[in-house]
């Protein structure tokens, strides 16, 4: 600024005016401090507040993603657990069967075979029905209370539906397990078959060839257990990829928001320093010598 | 030569110019505090001594002294130049920050980044769906959802509320500006009349010259009208290339249009002749300037009126949201099978869809989450509504993301291009005060010089008293 003619008054609104400018930039940097905010209102930084908006919609959908991540390992371990014991059952089931192909086994023997087989079938039904969370993990979207009616074993999952979980942008992850896959259906499922066994060892024929049909049995749990596990081994990578995701988000998102501590103090600290020095000019000029000061 | 008794009517002009001086500097000292005072000064010419002022110069009788002072006038020390300078400054300077305060009330409205803005709100809405979308049937994830889902609706009809009482008092300031722009325009040509009959009579118009270029600075303040100094000191004003001011004529202006945001589409707001209703004034610059440019209409380009276009940007979310939100939600099905559901909806078809969005579903029953011919558990389409978050196409971002980048690279320029202006209208104040402002040192030296002027006629006065005495009472004695 270059005056042709300087004047207490120009002096003093010359002043003010820097007074005033340096006010906005202590109470800028003030309210930056405080707050910890380098955007306080979106005009700060166009981009950045772009940016911080879509950092946090990402945040927030990342974090849905984990619960829904630790949903479907709910489902998951529960129908894993469900599967395990099952299979176990089955293996007893199949122990029990080769005894009763044995020619030489007593009918008490045969009768308490029977029973234990019996009690397996109730155990299997309670498998099936086997709920997380209220859902059955076996039935899929079915409301249904029973997965298995007791007498028809007719299975009540709907046919082709799936339970799934969104663990990642387009991932989704099937949580359910296929109880009609695993315990067949009807006639043909295992309920049927443990029946049939029953009776093979209570009538003494064909008890061998039943073991064929508890091997291939085992083979179905088995292979849906192993598509549970593959779910699962779904979900842990999904998780671990969302703690990486949220970790880099959010130090994404304090570049973006947070202002550099460091900084803003100096500039703090030296516009204080400014407003005292430009605030002692000002008393200085409000007490500057005028020529009647020295006139007699 | 003169007379003998020539040499006193010169020391007396030498003592009346003193006076005028000693006056003059004593007025600048008075009024060294008074706001739009210019400095003054005495304009005094020497007289030619009585042989050289005739036609007829007779030889011998040329030589001698000059007959002392003559005051011509008492001039005020101001810059046509630099209050015009001052005038556009201000016009500019007004309509800038202006502007960009109202940016910054609507920025602040606007409450993003943060996590209580819209773009918040949306995004727990979405996460309410996929929380849905795992339990179908639990009543309180749907309890959730629908909280979700008013608070996202509320959130918009606030925001558009809080758009559209900005523009109501924008609108009324405008008004109260008009008002005073009329009243300061009835000040000028009133001023202008005694500008004129002053001058007619010859007579010194110092005073009302500041009082003129005080109003006119108001003037500009509000309007950014422009100002001709005509040569005979009077104030000429034009607004949209017609006078508002011119001698003592003056043409009062009005506001028209409608008085609230969603009728000013159909009939915007203008500033008019009061004697030529309809047709509007083009006004660029000060502060109704600005208002008029803030409360102005829409346009589909998105570089209309500040708030009518925030106004749109929420109507816009709300309808946009509506859409995207039943289209999926139509295409599933209830716990019971039901299709065709609708989640969200309008109160009202005339009204705003920012301020009539409102919720249909009021219990999990009536919320669409299954796919249709799947099981009564499946939540796939209740997860198809969440994902809309993350595609390009949602809302969040066609609209609200859009909206909110737009105002802050607006906002950013209206700020920047403030400071700037505000720079340019400092330099333009310094510059005028520098020029017009009394400055006491130098009054000081001017008044000593004055008194001193006094003292040394008074002295000529009495040399020639003496000089008078002796020729009287001590010649041919």
């Amino acid at each position: 600024m270059s005056f042709g003619r300087i004047t207490a008054q120009t002096s003093l609104q010359a002043n003010l005016r820097i007074q005033s400018m340096q006010a906005e930039t202590l109470a800028t940097l003030q309210e930056q401090s405080s707050s910890q905010k380098r955007i306080l209102k979106p005009s700060d930084d166009p981009a950045g507040t772009a940016k911080a908006i879509s950092i946090r919609a990402a945040l927030a959908q990342n974090d849905q993603y984990s619960r829904n991540a630790n949903d479907a390992q709910g489902w998951l371990t529960t129908a894993d657990s469900a599967l395990t014991q099952s299979t176990q059952l089955l293996q007893r089931v199949r122990d029990l069967t080769v005894q009763g192909a044995n020619g030489t086994i007593s009918t008490d023997a045969k009768a308490a075979i029977v029973t234990e087989i019996g009690q397996i079938k109730s155990q299997m039904l309670a498998q099936a029905d086997t709920k997380y969370l209220g859902r059955s993990v076996f039935a899929g979207t079915s409301s249904a209370t029973s997965v298995y009616d007791a007498t028809t074993y007719a299975f009540s999952g709907v046919p082709g539906d799936s339970v799934t979980r969104l663990v990642g942008q387009n991932q989704k992850v099937q949580v359910d397990a296929n109880g009609a896959a695993a315990f067949g259906q009807g006639p043909t499922s295992v309920f049927a078959e443990l029946d049939s066994i029953s009776a093979s060892i209570s009538s003494g024929t064909g008890v061998a060839a039943q073991l064929g049909v508890i091997d291939s049995r085992i083979q179905s749990v088995l292979q849906v257990q192993a598509q549970v596990g593959s779910s699962e081994a779904a979900v842990t990578s999904a998780q671990s990829t969302q703690m990486t995701n949220k970790t880099n988000l959010t130090a994404d998102q304090s570049a973006v928001e947070d202002v550099d501590f460091a900084s803003t103090y100096m500039q703090l600290q030296s516009a204080q320093n400014v407003q005292t020095a430009s605030l002692a000019v000002l008393a200085k000029l409000a007490k500057s010598p005028q020529l009647q000061d020295y006139l007699p | 030569m003169g007379s003998t008794f020539g040499g006193m009517q010169i020391a007396v002009t030498g003592m009346s110019a003193a006076r005028a001086g000693i006056e003059t500097a004593g007025n600048n000292i008075a009024n060294s505090g008074t706001d739009g005072y210019t400095r003054q000064r005495v304009n005094s010419t020497a007289n030619a001594n009585l042989a050289s002022m005739g036609k007829m110069t007779l030889p011998g009788q040329s030589a001698g002294a000059g007959q002392g002072v003559n005051v011509v006038s008492v001039q005020r020390l101001g810059n046509e130049m630099l209050e015009s300078r001052l005038r556009s400054a201000t016009g500019e300077n007004s309509y800038t920050s202006t502007v960009s305060t109202a940016y910054g009330t609507l920025e602040a409205s606007l409450n993003e980044p943060s996590n209580t803005g819209l773009s918040s709100s949306l995004q727990s809405y979405w996460s309410s769906w996929q929380d849905l979308a795992n339990t179908p049937d639990s009543a309180p994830a749907a309890s959730a959802l629908i909280a979700k889902g008013s608070s996202l609706a509320t959130g918009i009809s606030s925001g558009y509320t809080g758009v559209s009482n900005q523009w109501d008092t924008l609108n009324t300031q405008t008004k109260d500006w008009t008002t005073q722009l009329n009243t300061y325009a009835d000040q000028l040509g009133a001023v202008n009349t005694q500008i004129n009959n002053v001058t007619l009579a010859g007579g010194s118009a110092n005073e009302l010259l500041d009082s003129r270029d005080k109003i006119a600075i108001s003037i500009a303040d509000l309007s950014g009208a422009s100002t001709k100094i005509l040569p005979n000191g009077t104030a000429e004003v034009s607004l949209g290339g017609n006078a508002l001011v011119s001698g003592g004529t003056v043409n009062h202006v009005q506001l028209s249009g409608a008085n609230s945001i969603g009728g000013a589409a159909a009939n915007p707001v203008s500033l008019e002749w009061v004697n030529q209703p309809g047709t509007s004034i083009s006004v660029n610059g000060g502060k109704i300037g600005a208002g008029l440019s803030i409360l102005g209409p829409a346009n589909t380009t998105g570089t209309g009126g500040a708030l009518a276009q925030a106004a749109k940007a929420y109507n816009d979310l709300a309808t946009e949201l509506a859409t995207q939100v039943n289209t999926i939600s139509e295409s599933g099905q209830t716990a019971s099978g039901a299709t065709g559901q609708d989640f969200f909806g309008f109160s009202s078809a005339t009204a705003p869809a920012a301020l009539s969005l409102k919720v249909i579903p009021t219990s999990v029953s009536e919320i669409a989450a299954g796919a249709v011919g799947s099981g009564p558990l499946d939540g796939s389409n209740a997860l198809k509504i969440g994902q809309i978050a993350s595609q390009a196409s949602s809302p969040d971002q066609k609209v609200w993301g859009a909206f909110v980048s737009d105002v802050a690279g607006t906002a950013q320029t209206a700020n920047t291009h403030a400071a700037t202006v505000e720079v340019a209208h400092q330099n333009a104040v310094a510059a005028e005060l520098s020029n017009s402002s009394v400055d006491l040192t130098e009054e000081n030296v001017n008044l000593l010089a004055s008194q001193d002027q006094f003292k040394a006629a008074a002295k000529v006065l009495t040399a020639i008293d003496d000089m008078l005495n002796t020729l009287i009472t001590k010649t041919g004695v």
